[in-house]
């Protein structure tokens, strides 16, 4: 499986999703084949404009494949399709929900496909 | 030559600008040239009041780069390049979002294999005509399209535009600003002669009017300040004008019945003529404080 990106508040897969795509704090990027994952600020948090594009720029650089995201805007969409990174997007999620939730429930949904 | 050139503008959104700057141009002295310039792009409204006649409109237009695909080796230069992530390279070719573009050509000039080009892309309109409420006044404004962000660059098209209609040193132009202290002002109030600032006395008031008293005193215009709907709040904005020593050129009562009639489309000093007076001086003052 392709690496999978997680919109995340925090550092650690105990850490709050963040429904945000090209505002949110981190990518929490996992590779299912060997169990790690690591955590990379989204440079493209603060931008005037174009955060969401940026964003995309930045997970293709890091080969990111899936992104597991609250929403994204037109822009990003347009973005991840031409960049060839698949878009799981979970609409606004429940207050709490952790990075490490949302990840199991993308990889549960994919099973039952 | 240059006619005498009055920016209204205030911090605070809502307290008065265009009524103030309609209401400047009905009652300006007779027999001068009298232009008013709507520079508040996102939502001109001095329109309402004016009722112009529209003779001309023209597209503000920016120029967007246009990939040839052909010639795209992906190879990010341009998105690198780009400070509004306006072109993107995630793909085998380079993708372009238009409405992020700013216009300033960089991605064309660093594409090493030339495969960028550019093609106009409209941000707004500028329109023209005439009033004719007992008095001429020639009429210009700006309006950004629904989705542009590049506000200042459609006001810097509208004051070209009225700056070529009317020439006269002997004329005066009247500019409705923006709201706010931010690049739109900028481009609204610079090289202008003079700028009435509206305040109303209230906290929020006194707040913006100190942030717009420092811009206007970082563009180097002399500026004197009108108090709006005097009555409410407290006196707290005429009192940061004694202390910082500037004019307070006119001060229009807060009544119902101006509300009222403002809500209408109607300009106050047409129908009250205690209005009509507050105008009449707050001319004379003007002119003087010009002079100086």
């Amino acid at each position: 499986m392709p690496l999978i990106a997680v919109t995340a508040q925090g550092q650690e897969p105990s850490a709050l999703f963040d429904t945000r795509f090209g505002r949110c704090s981190y990518f929490v990027i996992f590779d299912t084949s060997t169990d790690t994952f690591r955590a990379l600020p989204n440079p493209a948090q603060s931008e005037a404009g174009g955060a969401g594009p940026r964003a995309v720029q930045f997970l293709k650089q890091n080969n990111v494949g899936i992104v597991v995201t609250g929403h994204v805007g037109p822009h990003a969409q347009t973005a991840l399709q031409a960049a060839g990174i698949e878009l799981f997007e979970v609409g606004p999620s429940p207050s709490g929900t952790s990075v490490r939730e949302m990840l199991s429930s993308y990889i549960d949904g994919e099973r039952e496909r | 030559m240059k006619p005498l050139t009055i920016t209204v503008a205030s911090g605070k959104g809502g307290v008065g600008k265009t009524m103030v700057a309609t209401n400047l141009a009905l009652s300006a002295p007779e027999h001068v040239p009298t232009q008013l310039v709507d520079c508040d792009v996102d939502e001109p409204d001095a329109h309402l009041f004016l009722r112009p006649t529209i003779i001309e409109a023209k597209n503000v237009e920016i120029p967007v780069p246009v990939v040839d695909q052909a010639l795209c080796n992906g190879c990010g230069s341009c998105a690198d390049f780009c400070a509004f992530n306006a072109i993107s390279a995630v793909g085998s070719t380079a993708l372009v979002f238009p409405d992020l573009c700013h216009g300033c050509g960089g991605c064309k000039e660093i594409c090493p294999t030339g495969a960028i080009s550019e093609a106009p892309n409209k941000i707004g309109t500028i329109e023209w005509g005439l009033v004719d409420l007992g008095r001429p006044i020639d009429f210009v404004q700006g309006r950004l399209d629904v989705g542009s962000s590049l506000s200042a660059r459609v006001i810097k098209s509208t004051r070209r535009i009225a700056q070529d209609r009317l020439l006269d040193a002997a004329a005066v132009r009247i500019i409705d600003a923006p709201p706010g202290t931010s690049c739109p002002v900028v481009a609204s109030v610079s090289d202008s002669d003079y700028s009435i600032l509206v305040a109303e006395s209230t906290p929020f008031g006194l707040h913006d009017l100190s942030l717009v008293i420092e811009l206007v005193r970082e563009l180097n215009v002399p500026f004197g300040v009108v108090i709006n709907r005097d009555g409410i709040g407290d006196d707290r904005a005429a009192a940061h004008c004694r202390k910082e020593q500037i004019p307070i050129l006119a001060r229009i009562p807060f009544q119902r019945r101006y509300a009222d009639a403002y809500a209408g489309g109607i300009l106050l000093v047409d129908r009250f003529s205690e209005v009509a007076r507050v105008f009449h001086d707050l001319w004379e003052r003007l002119l003087r404080e010009v002079e100086r």
